[in-house]
């Protein structure tokens, strides 16, 4: 295994939001539009308050689809209640959404782009610097 | 000119306030009984407000509903509007129609729910453990069994049992009689075609035979047969119910339930999951009853002679007239009768196979009971619809249509236009009547993103739905035109049919997977009776012998559409890689 | 004994990829491995004409491993999904409250 810097991002937050099948696509619009970078959804089958609603149970579908959306620690709350409106999880039986912290993440970066990040941050710290001088 | 707003109601409305619980409050805590041994936790049953069940149950509804609706209504105002406006007449009896179109949304939303919830989980578990747990003869039997059961349950049929009564006996005896009379063997007949097109498409599954073979050997006796009919002058007049049964059996029924017990099968025993294991089916379970009832025609002009059947049919008049007919004999008590015999029989045999043969229980009783309760009131509805609805309007609309281009007595100042245009104007309806239905089909729509898949983008499903339309509209509009010329069906099917063979040959596996599969999607629960009965009150009104064939045509051209379609792509694909390959040359020699 | 801390890796990659990842993760002595398929789309990726996105394939792969070898395996599942290149998927790693501790029996080692 070789010794080489690994670029890693921190301050990552998945939010999973479990809906009736179908209903994924408003949602992962609504999360892409708040901001979100992409969006992972896989099918599965779950049990929750449709046992518990009698008759009107069959109203809700067994089949459920699990969105995957990672964010930014900032963009939690803004993409968390996009991701809830546009899916009307205030109502009886629509899904169930939560978050839960990353310690890591990974994927590639481009070159451009971590020039870019490194010249910002030499420029934060040259400004801190400067600020702590003065 | 802007309008104002308070800052707070705007800030009300962009602003989300989180109120924070725990969920340690809604969690229940942990009961202990006597001895200290933990209790299961029993949730108690949720209590929800009017507002919170009117929430839950209205996108429930609303989006079935709504499907229903984009296919029936459309349809119904393009009807009724040129009934009114090019034809100068009034719809008669319009509330019944419009309580029997209403009749049909409602009942095929509460069929379709009922089908999904009730019938074919069934269809999913018999498919996945019948195959482990039988032979393969007992799975084939079985197979064919439920091709016969399902066609006993497709909407459809009920319509052709309707169109029976509106046949002459006199002008074609053993159509009269087929429809009548032998009604019930006509079905079985019909049902065991489906039933041997399972079987074959079940082993084909299993073995991975390719469909081109299975077309070329089901396909070409059905011809000959049809030419040796043609040639038979009473014989002759079944070619169209014949052909027309083809198209009636491929419907929401049969697809997904033999589909189902098809895929299992095939996960189970055969070669893994090839993507086109789906396709296949529906071509033989159209093509199979054709030959079925052509053969039954044949046996019946065998038996019987057209002078018999006329005199059956003078005294099944009498004996009618003299009689009062039970109550389940006449409407609305026989669509009530003929609901519950289509559902119930596959009820009971699928109950049957499960668990007599794989000795399991259904989970879930409590749904399924509810998904078969839903099936059978929604067969009920739709049949009641059928006949005050689909059937009065296409009747209506069907004879009244010719009134552009010859007498009619009903419509005063008939003809209304020159023989051409009139000519022109009802075969222009016809295009556009099968063009608007088949762009609304569901099914189609699936269909269509099936192919986009599976071809990677090449055969985009916008090019499909048109290619399919055109070939519906263009098939309808020759039935028409068949009906008002008197050509025999026959001239317009074989050429037709071998011209569907060539292209098939020259075609790769997918695509005729795909063409095939889409003649049999097209014909929906709404299309067919429609068109049935519109063919037949065309036929009557121009004093045609019979009004049948109008759905063969339409089942023959979409095939030839989408295998035209099939070939430019290939051929397209293929000039592109030459295209390329051209300028790889070219780089390499500079 | 001391109470080992778990984390979990989690790899969303290209259809195809995932049963050779995951056979590799069991080489190197990994036994709570999970492979599911799944679909989804990525920021840039292309929509349809109504703003939704264009979803594809993905497989998912998530594994479960102790709190010491984790940065390891963290840098082994970057370079196996080659994410170092464009389009190579994204991984990211939760830190679990508790965890069982699976292990499958190996093969004995074969002396040649």
């Amino acid at each position: 295994m070789s010794r080489r810097n690994l670029i890693v991002l921190t301050d990552v937050v998945l939010i999973t939001c479990i809906v009736q099948r179908g209903l994924a696509d408003t949602i992962v619009k609504a999360a892409r539009e708040a901001g979100a970078q992409g969006a992972t959804v896989y099918f599965a089958r779950g049990t929750g308050v449709r046992e518990r609603l009698g008759l009107l149970g069959v109203a809700v579908e067994v089949e459920k689809e699990v969105i995957n959306v990672v964010v930014a620690s900032d963009q939690v709350d803004y993409v968390f209640d996009r991701m809830y409106l546009a899916g009307k999880l205030d109502t009886p039986g629509m899904g169930f959404i939560y978050c839960s912290n990353l310690e890591k993440a990974a994927t590639y970066i481009s070159p451009a782009l971590i020039e870019k990040l490194q010249a910002q941050s030499n420029s934060d710290s040259e400004q801190t610097e400067q600020s702590s001088a003065a | 000119m802007e309008t104002q707003i308070r800052f707070g109601d705007y800030i009300k409305e962009i602003t989300v306030n989180h109120n924070e619980v725990s969920y340690k409050h809604l969690t229940p805590k942990r009961t202990v009984d006597e001895n200290g041994q933990a209790l299961p936790c029993q949730p108690p049953k949720v209590q929800l407000r009017t507002m919170d069940i009117y929430r839950l149950i209205t996108p429930y509804v609303s989006v079935r509903f709504i499907e229903q609706l984009k296919a029936v209504v459309p349809l119904a105002i393009y009807m009724v509007f040129f009934q009114y406006f090019v034809l100068n007449q009034t719809v008669s009896d319009a509330s019944i129609v419009g309580g029997g179109l209403f009749a049909v949304m409602v009942g095929l939303m509460l069929f379709m729910e009922g089908l999904k919830l009730g019938l074919m989980p069934f269809g999913e578990t018999i498919g996945n453990t019948l195959p482990k747990k039988a032979h393969l003869w007992l799975v084939l039997t079985i197979a064919f069994l439920l091709g016969v059961g399902v066609t006993f349950a497709e909407p459809a049929i009920g319509a052709l049992q309707i169109a029976g009564g509106i046949v002459n006996p006199e002008k074609a005896p053993y159509l009269y009689s087929l429809l009548t009379t032998y009604s019930g063997t006509l079905v079985l007949v019909v049902g065991g075609g489906v039933g041997l097109a399972a079987v074959l498409g079940t082993m084909r599954f299993i073995y991975g035979w390719s469909l081109k073979p299975l077309i070329y050997w089901s396909l070409i006796p059905t011809i000959i047969l049809t030419m040796i009919a043609h040639l038979h002058p009473e014989v002759n007049k079944i070619i169209g119910l014949a052909w027309d049964c083809g198209g009636v059996t491929t419907g929401p029924v049969t697809v997904p339930l033999v589909l189902a017990l098809g895929i299992g099968v095939a996960s189970a025993v055969g070669q893994g999951n090839s993507s086109l294991s789906g396709f296949g089916i529906v071509t033989l379970a159209s093509v199979f009853p054709i030959l079925g009832v052509l053969i039954l025609g044949f046996a019946v002009a065998h038996l019987v002679s057209p002078d018999q059947v006329l005199s059956a049919a003078q005294a099944a008049k009498e004996v009618a007239a003299q009689v009062t007919p039970g109550w389940h004999e006449v409407t609305p008590g026989v669509e009530i009768v003929m609901g519950v015999r289509a559902i119930v029989p596959l009820v009971i045999f699928l109950f049957g196979v499960l668990y007599l043969i794989l000795k399991e229980r259904m989970r879930d009783a409590g749904t399924i009971r509810y998904g078969i309760t839903l099936a059978v009131l929604g067969m009920v509805i739709f049949n009641l619809g059928l006949t005050y609805g689909l059937a009065k309007m296409g009747d209506q609309s069907g004879s009244l249509v010719p009134g552009a281009f010859t007498q009619i007595e009903k419509m005063s100042g008939s003809p209304l236009y020159g023989p051409l245009l009139g000519v022109s104007i009802a075969v222009l309806f016809a295009w556009c009547l099968g063009f608007g239905a088949t762009l609304a089909e569901p099914a189609l729509n699936a269909l269509g993103l099936t192919v986009e898949n599976l071809t990677n983008g090449a055969f985009k499903k916008s090019l499909l739905m048109y290619a399919v339309a055109i070939g519906v509209a263009i098939g309808i509009s020759v039935g028409v035109a068949k009906i008002i010329f008197s050509i025999p069906l026959t001239y317009i099917l074989v050429p037709g049919y071998v011209v569907a063979v060539l292209m098939t040959y020259l075609n790769s596996e997918e695509y005729v997977n795909i063409a095939w599969d889409s003649a049999g999607v097209t014909t929906g629960p709404v299309t067919v009776p429609l068109v049935l009965a519109m063919g037949l009150g065309f036929g009557n009104a121009v004093g045609a012998i019979e009004g049948f064939g109008i759905l063969a045509a339409a089942s023959l051209f979409p095939i030839v559409a989408v295998l035209a379609c099939g070939l430019y792509v290939q051929w397209k694909t293929k000039h592109l890689q030459i295209e390329d390959k051209l300028e790889g040359k070219e780089e390499f020699v500079v | 004994m001391k109470k080992t801390s778990y984390k979990s890796i989690t790899l969303i990659t290209a259809p195809g990829k995932g049963m050779a990842i995951a056979e590799q993760l069991f080489k190197k002595g990994l036994s709570m491995v999970d492979l599911h398929h799944a679909r989804g789309c990525f920021a840039g990726g292309p929509t349809r004409k109504n703003g939704a996105p264009i979803e594809s394939e993905q497989e998912i792969i998530t594994c479960v491993v102790s709190a010491e070898d984790s940065n390891d395996i963290f840098g082994l599942v970057f370079d196996l999904g080659g994410l170092n290149q464009p389009n190579g998927g994204f991984m990211y790693m939760q830190s679990l409250m508790t965890s069982t501790q699976a292990v499958l029996p190996r093969e004995k080692e074969k002396t040649t």
